[in-house]
């Protein structure tokens, strides 16, 4: 199980068709970072127009497990079974099934430029989107490990940064091992897709699932960002947007979170409730709400009769 | 001889005493008169019989309604007071929206759960759960 990450990446990288368009350093730039060993103290921060938040967290992965202590909890990834500590206990997440990894086009990256960062050769990269500057690596040159990852939206404004301040490269021989599970659940994949469409501003829907209480998950990549879009009937808005930034997309009002490591924007629609969450910049998710399902209230009658009989 | 009069329906509707139906027999026996209106009685309420039921057209016969008609309006008005209150009343307490909540714990979760299967931005410096 600990390999079964490693060799999923390589499969996906040699079987997807789509990656030969893409650009192959930033393809092996992101293949090997994600496999490599290492242990890092680091910062994350994200901005979107004044909304922001910060967190400080640590990783270790050896052995292809991680397990990084965060703002949200510990988190423990093993192949695809991603382990989560609630209070005393920790339960389960397993992806039953996922479609191969491929790597959008539309990036290329710049020729590495050498500088030194926390004591070690490194290299800068900046990944650009059709020309623009859209993020900058700062990677150690031994472990392929990115030492500083700042994103940035479409006007070129920083929107998150994450930066380890302390760093060990190689194998961790003291990797917790994995802990009992209270619970585990299988994320299984669904032939329904919602109302959601293929693909949204150069992110393709790669996988749909059935999510927690009747809802469908469909996991949009564009093979360097990701987000998902949760979908149900629509339902009461989540407390934590009660007072969450309003923000306008043509003329339709969203209401959005700032998390340090993600993005949540929510949404109702006549019958529906969305909710979106990823690692996104804001102008990409600015042009994927475009092309998702409008916002919308029900009509005044329709609104009285569920108010009154559900 | 005095003729049968009224007892000639009687006997049609066959609501007369034996004894009775003996005299009228006996008379119509000897009275030509009293026979030929029979007959036009029989036929009448024979003809009778044949025709369709109406209804009576409206206001012909009074109705309990015509005949107070500002107590049917109050109870509609109260009818209708009581409906509206009762709608205003569930419209102010009843809870708004129904139907699921997402819950935004779980929702990480699950994202970040397929998110780490691919080589993405935030798998390379390591993923963070929670909302």
């Amino acid at each position: 199980m600990r390999r079964l990450l490693p060799v999923a990446l390589m499969i996906a990288s040699l079987a997807t068709p789509g990656v030969a368009a893409a650009d192959d350093e930033l393809r092996d730039i992101l293949l090997d970072a994600a496999t490599a060993d290492f242990h890092g103290d680091g910062i994350v921060l994200c901005n979107w127009d004044g909304d922001s938040a910060a967190a400080t967290y640590d990783v270790t992965r050896s052995g292809g497990m991680s397990m990084v202590h965060g703002p949200g909890g510990d988190v423990l990834v093993s192949g695809a079974l991603t382990a989560v500590q609630s209070g005393a206990d920790w339960y389960g997440l397993e992806v039953g099934e996922w479609s191969a990894w491929s790597l959008s086009d539309r990036y290329t990256v710049s020729a590495p430029q050498p500088t030194v960062r926390l004591g070690r050769p490194a290299s800068i990269v900046t990944v650009s989107e059709n020309g623009r500057p859209r993020a900058r690596l700062i990677i150690d040159d031994e472990s392929t490990i990115p030492l500083v990852t700042e994103i940035l939206d479409g006007d070129g404004t920083l929107f998150r940064l994450a930066a380890l301040i302390d760093f060990e490269p190689g194998a961790v021989l003291d990797m917790p091992e994995m802990p009992p599970l209270h619970s585990q659940t299988m994320v299984m994949p669904t032939a329904e897709p919602g109302s959601l469409p293929a693909e949204a501003a150069g992110y393709r829907r790669a996988d749909t699932y059935a999510g927690p209480d009747e809802t469908i998950q469909a996991f949009y990549t564009d093979g360097l960002f990701s987000f998902s879009i949760f979908e149900s009937e629509r339902g009461e808005r989540p407390e934590a947007f009660d007072d969450a930034t309003r923000f306008e997309v043509e003329g339709e009002t969203y209401r959005r979170l700032v998390t340090p490591s993600h993005v949540w924007v929510h949404w109702q629609a006549p019958n529906r409730s969305y909710l979106l969450v990823g690692d996104l910049p804001p102008d990409h998710i600015e042009q994927v709400l475009t092309e998702l399902p409008e916002p919308g209230n029900r009509g005044l009658f329709v609104r009285m009769w569920r108010r009154l009989f559900g | 001889m005095s003729h049968l009069g009224e007892l000639l329906s009687a006997h049609l509707d066959d609501e007369v005493t034996p004894e009775e139906r003996t005299r009228i027999e006996a008379h119509l026996a000897g009275c030509s008169e009293c026979s030929r209106e029979l007959e036009d009685l029989d036929a009448a309420r024979s003809a009778i019989r044949t025709l369709p039921l109406l209804d009576p057209p409206r206001g012909l016969v009074p109705r309990p309604a015509a005949r107070a008609p500002w107590l049917r309006r109050r109870w509609v008005a109260a009818a209708g007071a009581i409906a509206a209150g009762a709608l205003a009343v569930g419209l102010v307490t009843a809870p708004g929206e129904r139907g699921p909540v997402f819950d935004m714990d779980t929702i990480a979760d699950q994202h970040t759960a397929r998110q780490v299967v691919d080589p993405g931005i935030s798998t390379i410096r390591g993923p963070l759960g929670g909302p």
